[in-house]
């Protein structure tokens, strides 16, 4: 069973509050019509580059980049360029869905390839498992059967 | 079917970045290359960066002062919770055995998600009871995963 006490645990919770708050809030501010999409995929980018520095600026454990190996710094800057890609996608997707839900929806179906991709390739994870896939399907199809029920 | 449209075809490469995007960060950070509050320092100064390219490429964007402070106020709010949640997730996925775990329980936002929206927002579709029936097919769902850790 997941150990419910586990950090991790903890974290992931604190994590579906806070995307609750993003999501609900990017589509209350699109749906007012306060702000054009990419003004606001602008802003919450440059927002949060300040607080990363800001950030840089009070962690005293961070490393200089210059201390960081070039290829780990590869790494950061893909994935960077991937999160600004996703931020450009997700906020028009729900600029144009009736309902914040349904792209989230479509997002969480990623969880399927997270599974196959880390089980099957990396090494710290569990081995690839029938059981898990089908609590995964299960999940799936239930996120399936809600949007169903959804009046676009 | 509500699964159409433009807002599809973006969600479906959203639906992909996700899962480039949580894999690389699992990947590196079990090589323990980086340390999880550097991953989040780096890689939200370089989106800080790409957000500056793109204002100045942005033509159509309006400069800070020609927008009103409290929406400024409201989209620094949203950035500094949407910081929050990146510093969990990467500690998240740092600490648990497997990041398909971590993306199966925030998945369940998409029930406070529907709740909040439903509830609250006007142009939303409203609260429906049936669509209990499929939260408790992801709760079935999640447990198995769970039960098998």
């Amino acid at each position: 069973m997941i150990n419910i006490y586990s950090k991790w645990f903890g974290y992931s919770i604190l994590g579906i509050i806070f995307v609750c708050v993003v999501d609900l809030g990017r589509k209350y501010v699109l749906d007012k019509n306060m702000i054009k999409v990419d003004e606001m995929i602008i802003y919450l980018a440059m927002f949060a580059g300040v607080l990363g520095f800001l950030h840089y600026m009070l962690e005293k454990d961070c490393r200089d980049p210059i201390k960081i190996p070039n290829k780990s710094l590869f790494y950061i800057f893909l994935l960077a360029i991937s999160v600004y890609a996703f931020n450009i996608f997700f906020t028009r997707s729900i600029y144009y869905a009736s309902d914040v839900t349904w792209p989230v929806i479509m997002i969480s179906l990623s969880a399927i390839f997270i599974y196959l991709y880390s089980s099957l390739y990396f090494d710290d994870s569990p081995d690839f498992d029938w059981k898990i896939l089908l609590g995964v399907v299960l999940t799936v199809v239930g996120l399936g059967i809600i949007s169903m029920y959804f009046k676009d | 079917m509500v699964f159409k449209g433009k807002w599809f075809i973006l969600a479906v490469a959203c639906l992909f970045l996700a899962a480039i995007i949580d894999l690389t960060k699992k990947y590196i950070l079990d090589k323990d290359i980086v340390k999880p509050n550097e991953m989040v320092i780096y890689t939200t100064m370089a989106i800080g960066f790409f957000g500056l390219i793109h204002f100045f490429c942005d033509k159509k964007c309006r400069s800070p002062k020609k927008i009103n402070s409290k929406l400024l106020l409201l989209l620094l709010f949203l950035g500094f919770i949407g910081y929050s949640f990146s510093i969990a997730f990467t500690h998240a996925i740092k600490l648990s055995p497997d990041v398909t775990l971590v993306g199966m329980i925030v998945s369940l936002n998409i029930i406070l998600l529907y709740l909040g929206s439903s509830i609250f927002f006007e142009k939303s579709p409203s609260f429906n009871f049936d669509v209990f029936f499929a939260l408790i097919l992801i709760i079935i769902g999640i447990n198995i995963i769970s039960k098998k850790f």
